[in-house]
């Protein structure tokens, strides 16, 4: 059985997978997509259109990824937190905080 | 006996544990004794394993290992270190270094550490001794089972694999180079064609190395690690006579050398001998 801190653990792996997937996955969109409208900037009537397309495109992806890394590392610090707060001993919770109180003298 | 889990988290850490370590993720192993511990007295045996194991590589099929045979026979205290075999070799054998120190001085009455590693344990026992400490005045003799003292060919080719992909202008390519890429320290440690510490002359060394067939030993051996790497570059030719501190085992994989009635043996003389005081 995975202790607390392995569980934590696989939340911060499963982030910074997902982190670095999708930037790997956009760098090959993007570069893929280059080459695509490289070719169409050699077409003189689609040229124009082309590159705003590509700009578009472009743009698109980018903010998609970075939408799905935000959403991931907002998933791995819940989790986390959630854990974090589930291993607190709940005994430890209940106790009163502030000062101690003193008996009257 | 390690769970299925612990196999998986070795199996994790020897791919990417340097990464796990560097980013203080709860998945990393820290290096440290597991297992039954057996009561000291004057001789221990500590056992490393190799790149993605637990210390159950050293299990045999009736259950024995070679700690519990070097108990049985010779009166050894097995101890057997579990670690993150995705960190460098050097850093790993730091961590060795550290763990003995503190055998050392739990054991007063210790006389001798018998190191026996296995595959990149091995490799981690080298470290060890060149990073020193008060234990190494114990130690006199090291095995290595199966240890790639001159690289594996392996690691070489996935190198060499990895920067041609990464030559050829296709995204995709590139992408292939990056996840190749991301190996752990240990495993690119594995393809160095030297070991950055030589063996230290104060302490005999043993190798004990394995072919699968005789054809193709040189080139081959275990299928892992080629018998020149396996034998320190004694022996390259597996019908050439191998010096004394050097035994051969034939038709025999790379993770068997670890659980061998025949490498006990061999590893069982070269145990032999008497203790000298530390």
């Amino acid at each position: 059985m995975l202790t607390m801190k392995q569980w934590k653990g696989v939340a911060m792996l499963a982030t910074d997978a997902v982190a670095h997937g999708s930037r790997a996955i956009e760098n090959v969109q993007l570069a893929t997509a280059a080459r695509t409208f490289a070719l169409l900037d050699l077409v003189p009537p689609v040229a124009p259109v082309a590159s705003v397309v590509h700009l578009v495109h472009d743009g698109i992806t980018m903010a998609s990824h970075a939408c799905v890394r935000r959403a991931a590392e907002l998933a791995g610090s819940a989790i986390t937190g959630a854990l974090g707060w589930a291993e607190e001993d709940p005994g430890e919770a209940q106790k009163p905080h502030g000062a101690p109180v003193l008996p009257a003298s | 006996m390690s769970s299925p889990l612990d196999v998986a988290l070795a199996v994790l850490n020897g791919a990417v544990g340097d990464y796990l370590h560097a980013s203080g993720n709860g998945l990393a192993t820290e290096m440290s004794f597991v297992g039954p511990r057996p009561a000291v007295e004057r001789k221990v045996v500590v056992l490393v394993h190799g790149l993605m194991c637990t210390e159950d590589v050293w299990k045999q099929k009736d259950g024995e290992d070679y700690g519990s045979l070097l108990a049985r026979d010779l009166g050894y205290a097995p101890r057997y270190v579990r670690f993150n075999s995705g960190r460098s070799v050097a850093e790993s054998g730091a961590d060795l270094a550290r763990l003995l120190d503190g055998l050392v001085r739990e054991h007063e009455r210790l006389e001798e550490i018998l190191l026996v590693g296995f595959s990149m344990g091995g490799l981690v026992i080298r470290s060890a001794c060149h990073h020193g400490g008060p234990w190494l005045a114990c130690v006199r003799r090291c095995i290595y089972v199966g240890t790639p003292h001159l690289g594996s060919p392996w690691e070489r080719y996935g190198r060499t694999l990895a920067h041609v992909a990464r030559m050829i202008p296709d995204p995709y390519a590139r992408l292939a180079a990056d996840l190749g890429d991301l190996r752990s320290r240990g495993i690119k440690d594995l393809g160095d064609p030297c070991h950055p510490f030589p063996l230290l002359p104060s302490i005999e060394h043993f190798l004990i190395a394995g072919w699968i067939d005789e054809r193709v030993a040189a080139l081959f051996g275990d299928a892992l690690v080629p018998l020149a790497s396996g034998t320190n570059g004694a022996c390259a030719d597996a019908r050439a006579l191998p010096p004394d501190h050097v035994k051969i085992v034939s038709r025999i994989a790379h993770l068997d050398l670890a659980r061998s009635e025949t490498v006990y043996r061999h590893l069982r003389v070269f145990a032999e001998g008497a203790p000298t005081s530390c």
